[in-house]
Parts: C-alpha cells; sequence; structure tokens
C-alpha cells in the first residue's frame, strides 16, 4: 500500500471512528444528565462522555488538519 | 468464582505476542506492518471482554489484568517509537509519567479496597482507547505532534480528576475486613 493510501486508512479509521464516537457520548451524556447527579458514579459518567466528546472533536480535526 | 486460567485471560495475554514483532517491524522500517500489529494488540483488547461475557469468566483479576496489558503493551509500543525517533520524546515522557502515577493510584485504590478490584473510570477507559490509535498515528507520522501533545493534556485532566476518587474517596463495594 503507498504512503498516501495508508494515510486515507488511517484518516477513514481516525476520522469515521471519532465522529461515530461523538455520537454515541451525545447520547451517553444526555441520559447521565437525566440521572442523580449526586451519586459519584453518575457524576463520574458525566465525565467520561465529557471527555470522549473531547477526544471525538480532536480526532475529527486531526484527520481534517492532516489534509490541509 | 470462576478460575483465572480462562479464555479471556488467554486472548489478554496473547497480547504480549504483538510485542516482539512490532519492534522488528519497527527496526526495520516496516511501517505498515507496525501498524496492523497496533491495529491487532487493539482488537484483542475488544474480544477480551467480549468473550469474558460469553463464557461467563468475568474475574476481579481478568479486569486488572487487563488494565496491565494495556498500560504494557500501549507504553511499549510508545517507548519504541520514541527509541527510533518516529515520534517526538517530551509529550510521551509526559504520557509514561502521568501513567506511572495511575498505577500507583491504582495500587493505593487496591490497598484501600483490600480485594483485587478495578477502579472503573469512564474517562480513562476513552483515554485507553485514544492510547491505542497514539501508536497508529506515530507509525502512519499522523498529525504526530498535535494527536501527542492533545494526549498529554487529556491524560493529566483525567489523571488528576480520578486521583481524588481513589486515594480519598469512600470506597465502592465492600472492604474486605472491615467492620
Amino acid at each position: 500500500m503507498s504512503q498516501a493510501a495508508f494515510g486515507w486508512v488511517v484518516t477513514a479509521l481516525t476520522g469515521g471512528v471519532a465522529g461515530v464516537w461523538g455520537v454515541v457520548d451525545v447520547i451517553r451524556l444526555r441520559r447521565a444528565l437525566r440521572e442523580d447527579r449526586r451519586q459519584p458514579v453518575v457524576r463520574d459518567r458525566i465525565f467520561g462522555s465529557v471527555i470522549g466528546l473531547a477526544i471525538s472533536a480532536l480526532g475529527v480535526t486531526g484527520a481534517i488538519l492532516y489534509h490541509l | 468464582m470462576p478460575s483465572n486460567l480462562n479464555p479471556a485471560n488467554a486472548i489478554t495475554a496473547s497480547r504480549f505476542l504483538t510485542l516482539p514483532p512490532f519492534l522488528w517491524a519497527v527496526d526495520g522500517g516496516h511501517y505498515q506492518i507496525a501498524g496492523v500489529l497496533i491495529v491487532l494488540c487493539g482488537v484483542l483488547d475488544l474480544f477480551d471482554g467480549a468473550v469474558a461475557r460469553a463464557f461467563d469468566c468475568v474475574t476481579p483479576f481478568g479486569e486488572v489484568f487487563d488494565a496491565i496489558a494495556d498500560g504494557l503493551c500501549y507504553g511499549f509500543f510508545l517507548a519504541v517509537l520514541v527509541g527510533y525517533r518516529w515520534v517526538p520524546w517530551p509529550p510521551v515522557a509526559i504520557i509514561l509519567g502521568i501513567g506511572f502515577l495511575n498505577v500507583g493510584l491504582r495500587w493505593i485504590y487496591l490497598r484501600r479496597a483490600r480485594r483485587t478490584v478495578n477502579y472503573r473510570s469512564y474517562a480513562m477507559e476513552r483515554c485507553v482507547a485514544y492510547a491505542a490509535y497514539l501508536g497508529a498515528f506515530g507509525v502512519a507520522r499522523f498529525e504526530v505532534d498535535y494527536f501527542y501533545w492533545a494526549f498529554a493534556g487529556l491524560l493529566t485532566i483525567v489523571v488528576l480528576h480520578d486521583a481524588k476518587r481513589m486515594a480519598l474517596d469512600p470506597i465502592e463495594g465492600p472492604v474486605e475486613g472491615a467492620p
């Protein structure tokens, strides 16, 4: 596989997974926000989803930056 | 309690088999093979949990072993990539340093719980998935500086957040020997 093709494979794996990941974490975050936030586990799930959304945004941005 | 000698732990242990060929691939400049080995290690990580549930052999040791395997495998990939100068060392030094701090905090959590238990961090689970990608970004020369420095920052935030829960907050579930 050429370097360019390999770059596109990594782009697809990064941007694609990051996009899906973002959608999943939005759903999880909405679900967690409806629960009792005084519970430490619920607060952990909310924090986890926020970090997940940040990673998703980083993945999509990085994939775009690579091709600019 | 299921035995610790079970199919899920065998799959977890098999992840270590990707490490020697990874070193060989990087040494020979076979970056695509190195990338495939990282993906294989990540896929095996996905499968061990599924196999544990399918064969009903989920054990506390298995959860801890899985976390140890994550740290060793992804730490090894990063160390090799730094050794061959495929990725910059400063963010990797931060990542490995924070990783060791996290291991120390988990050990404190184990001591406080007085039983084999894995501290579940939802944010760290996301970071582990990101860590699997870091190796692939390194071998593909894919926005390496951007992804490595961003990960170092995120990991620092997550470990600082988890530190309080592991070292100070009350333990979830029973504490062995407690009244």
